[in-house]
């Protein structure tokens, strides 16, 4: 049994980093979906270059997760659907960015 | 630090994507420079309260037909994105604010000199250059702070096609005599080509596409 050295214990926060935060298509729909409102399935499926089935399994997983919300509403009389970043996703996604820094920062040779 | 820039980088791309990529906003632009460009031709034929009268009419027309090719056109392929308040939009908006009180301003500026001389004691082209120069440094100045926030390049180019044009024309009513301001209405017109061009390529690029996923 060998003692943890010190770089070990720095990186042991990515032990527990969040991995439905940590897929970079996931990563990169809530770090777009921070940075608005609210948007709907074809702009954020435009914004981040996703097809149509991945970027659907994804939002599933976030919204399973709680960390997206949907919301049912009417633009020019036709059901719209629009989803939002939810309390919790927020709070992961400022964790994911506080532990990545962390890592990144302090596990830099040197 | 990484954070922050790729948070601010994610709603530089938002807005560049819901507010540049279809080339209306260019159209729009473009057509208001291009009725500043004639607007001293119609004052002469129309007077000055009934000019401005009806370049307001113009305006509000122009801007309710590019919401509503916005919805036509833009919607369907680009999908919908509420923007949240952050500073980024904050700026944006001021400086869209600014914009827009600068276009009045020079509105009626040049509703205003056509009817008086020049200051007195001062040589009249100095006294109507000098405002023009302040006005093509205000223009040139808005369009770079909106370039460096929205990441859009081409808006540099707008600002400087924009500001020399309107230079330029104050120069030609000065020494050539002209009655209407030819190089601002042509800024104007290439900024509608840019974005009758960018509109077309936008509208290959996205096929309408179902708003309800299953």
């Amino acid at each position: 049994m060998t003692e943890p050295n010190e770089s070990d214990a720095k990186l042991h926060p990515l032990a527990n980093i969040d991995r439905i935060v940590h897929e970079p298509a996931r990563l990169m729909v809530l770090s777009y979906l921070d940075a608005v409102q609210s948007a709907d399935f074809v702009f954020l499926m435009r914004l981040t270059g996703l097809t149509w089935g991945n970027l659907s399994s994804h939002l599933a997983k976030l919204e399973e997760a709680g960390y997206v919300a949907t919301e049912k509403e009417f633009v020019n009389k036709k059901p719209h659907t629009m989803i939002h970043l939810t309390g919790e996703g927020r709070a992961a996604l400022q964790s994911y960015r506080e532990i990545m820094q962390r890592v990144l920062n302090d596990g830099r040779p040197g | 630090m990484t954070g922050q820039m790729s948070r601010q980088e994610a709603r530089r791309r938002v807005v560049q994507l819901g507010t540049f990529e279809d080339g209306l906003w260019d159209i729009l632009l473009g057509k208001v420079f291009i009725l500043l460009g004639i607007y001293p031709l119609t004052r002469n034929l129309l007077g000055p309260v009934l000019n401005l009268v009806l370049f307001l009419g113009i305006l509000a027309l122009l801007v309710v037909a590019v919401s509503a090719a916005r919805r036509i056109f833009s919607v369907p392929r680009l999908g919908l994105a509420r923007l949240k308040a952050g500073p980024l939009t904050r700026v944006t908006r001021i400086a869209l604010l600014v914009a827009t009180l600068a276009l009045v301003l020079a509105t009626l500026f040049m509703a205003g000199t056509a009817a008086q001389p020049a200051v007195a004691g001062a040589p009249t082209w100095l006294g109507r250059l000098s405002v023009d120069i302040f006005f093509s440094a205000l223009i040139i100045f808005i369009f770079t702070l909106f370039a460096h926030f929205t990441g859009v390049p081409r808006l540099h180019l707008y600002g400087w096609l924009i500001g020399l044009g309107n230079l330029a024309s104050a120069a030609l009513m000065v020494y050539a005599g002209h009655t209407f301001s030819l190089p601002l209405a042509l800024a104007g017109l290439i900024v509608v080509l840019t974005g009758v061009s960018l509109f077309l390529r936008f509208v290959r690029r996205y096929p309408v596409a179902t708003q309800e996923p299953k």
